[in-house]
């Protein structure tokens, strides 16, 4: 019960940085781009779908709350405000889709609020996760820092390398869903991204050597880890072809690929334990008898996949501005 | 009166009229959430009490009593109360008195709140209802006073939401886990009030801007009048997105 559950949250937490991770980029791009009609494309790419892919995150959340209550309680009191602020971020780029529409004078508020709110959302997330790399103090299940404990130069470097990430997965998106000159822009963009984020990820990993963190070890005592950036590098070279032949799907389903192998590095390194060195996820688990209950509710789960798949199937091809109402 | 507006509501789903159907059918749900959630919990929560008022222990337990604690002076609907918690003429009520004074909620924001929500309630019900007669003497759009009234209704469902979750949250101290954890136990143990104020603020501040602008918006939405295809909404309108109406609309031109 507690691998089924830790799978079930696995993937939602997969499926949200895979499916919000592109809609956030997006929103970090729109701030790049001046030029309204290449915007409003690109609005459109995520407009009907933005709002399903979030739910991932409270799923995922309410996985955590039931299933792993240990774990909940003490990663929402390490990260205060980090979650504070990505709340308040996700909030501001969604009311800006709402918003935006509408204003006339205003309309450089919500362009604002669309762009530091994506930024906002992506950067604390990937902060939160550096965080956890770095290893939070806990005594006895018990988080012992203070409100800041999540910062650091590492935590804000992997916040970097996120929004870097997610602005490439965006501007897979892009090229997948737009046409004419939004998805030439995003061609443009891919490669640029692409060498930003193998810098910082390059740069973390040595800061992570350098630091001597714990997680390092993880890597030496379990080899076959280096078969993931083999996956990841095949993954890349992926990319690039798909972006010089310009094959508009390839690129998109290239970064999937490469964020797939970046989570399962996490996954892999951290497992057995969910708060690394401090909380398995066996004694993160609630008792047999709440996780045996909770099974039921897993029907909404089935649902939602269901749901996804069919609003992505709806949506499906390149986006036409005429229908839409954003 | 609230089992009356639930079998009004009942008939009135049958009829099926799109805008006051909305109202009625939300008015509907809450109700029977009540009766259900009343029936499941074993011992009452305090927050039924608070809301309805229950300041003493009764049997056939009255509805709508007009003042908290002076029981005698009263106005009320009797057996109701009752009915909606329980589905039985003669459930008892626990009074607020049966609980010692540290366990009970503060009284008067959920009193007041909850009311408030109720009247915010009925009065979208009453407008909702009284836009349907009218339209099906299809004089809709020539009642001026309707118009108004249906104007400066914009903020209610606003303000019933923000009431509800008033009453529920203060009704529900000093417990986070009812019975189990008391809100003063949650607390996350390092954090400092310097903490918990800036979140404070960060959320006021989100909430005041998002709902100024908001407010703003709908208001020139409804300044633009009702254009001439108001009955025939667009097909991506939607109740979640009050917005989505009229995006298309001459009226209000982007």
């Amino acid at each position: 019960m507690i691998l089924y559950w830790s799978l079930i949250l696995a993937l939602s937490m997969l499926l949200y940085v895979l499916l919000d991770g592109f809609d956030l980029g997006v929103g970090m791009l729109f701030g790049l781009s001046r030029d309204e009609t290449r915007r409003r494309h690109m609005l459109a790419a995520v407009s009907p779908l933005w709002d399903g892919n979030e739910t991932w995150l409270i799923v995922a959340a309410v996985v955590l709350w039931g299933a792993f209550s240990q774990a909940y309680s003490l990663l929402v009191s390490a990260f205060y405000v980090p979650v504070i602020l990505m709340l308040a971020g996700l909030i501001f780029r969604g009311v800006a889709f709402e918003f935006r529409g509408r204003a006339r004078r205003t309309r450089a508020i919500w362009n604002v609020g669309f762009v530091v709110g994506s930024v906002v959302a992506a950067f604390m997330q990937g902060a939160m996760v550096g965080a956890l790399a770095k290893g939070l103090p806990v005594v006895n299940g018990r988080f012992t820092g203070d409100v800041m404990t999540w910062y650091s130069s590492f935590s804000a470097l992997c916040g970097v390398a996120l929004c870097a990430g997610y602005a490439l997965l965006g501007a897979s998106w892009v090229v997948k869903k737009c046409e004419a000159d939004a998805r030439d822009a995003a061609y443009r963009a891919i490669a640029p991204l692409l060498l930003v984020v193998l810098v910082l990820l390059i740069v973390l990993f040595f800061h992570a050597l350098h630091e001597n963190l714990a997680i390092m070890h993880r890597w030496l005592d379990r080899p076959y880890l280096f078969l993931v950036p083999l996956i990841a590098l095949c993954a890349i070279a992926g990319t690039l072809t798909g972006v010089r032949r310009r094959r508009d799907n390839q690129p998109f389903l290239m970064i999937v690929l490469l964020f797939i192998c970046a989570y399962a590095m996490l996954a892999i390194s951290f497992w057995p334990y969910m708060i690394p060195f401090s909380l398995t996820v066996a004694a993160a688990a609630s008792p047999h008898s709440v996780l045996a209950f909770m099974f039921w509710g897993e029907g909404l789960f089935v649902l939602m996949l269901i749901y996804t798949v069919y609003s992505y199937h709806v949506f499906r091809g390149k986006v036409d501005l005429t229908s839409g109402h954003y | 009166m609230k089992i009356w507006s639930v079998v009004a509501s009942l008939f009135h789903l049958q009829r099926r009229s799109p805008p006051s159907k909305l109202c009625s059918s939300q008015f509907l749900i809450k109700c029977v959430t009540t009766s259900h959630v009343g029936r499941l919990q074993a011992l009452e929560s305090t927050t039924r009490l608070m809301r309805t008022g229950y300041w003493l222990t009764d049997s056939s337990a009255p509805l709508l009593k007009r003042d908290f604690r002076d029981v005698a002076h009263a106005i009320s609907v009797p057996v109701l109360g009752s009915l909606i918690a329980s589905m039985t003429v003669d459930s008892k009520e626990v009074g607020l008195t049966d609980f010692p004074r540290s366990e009970r909620p503060p009284i008067v924001i959920p009193f007041f709140a909850f009311r408030v929500m109720v009247g915010c309630g009925l009065l979208m019900l009453l407008v909702a209802w009284g836009g349907t007669l009218l339209s099906l003497k299809e004089r809709l759009l020539l009642q001026c006073a309707l118009l108004w009234t249906v104007f400066l209704c914009f903020p209610l469902p606003f303000i019933a939401t923000l009431t509800g979750w008033f009453t529920a949250e203060v009704g529900r101290q000093p417990w986070t886990v009812y019975g189990l954890l008391r809100t003063a136990d949650a607390l996350t143990p390092f954090l400092t009030p310097r903490a918990a104020a800036g979140s404070l603020l960060v959320f006021c501040t989100t909430c005041v801007f998002i709902f100024a602008f908001g407010t703003f918006y709908i208001y020139r939405l409804l300044k633009g009048g009702p254009a001439e295809d108001l009955l025939h909404t667009p097909p991506a309108a939607s109740p979640n997105r009050p917005l989505s109406v009229a995006a298309d609309l001459p009226s209000t031109a982007k």
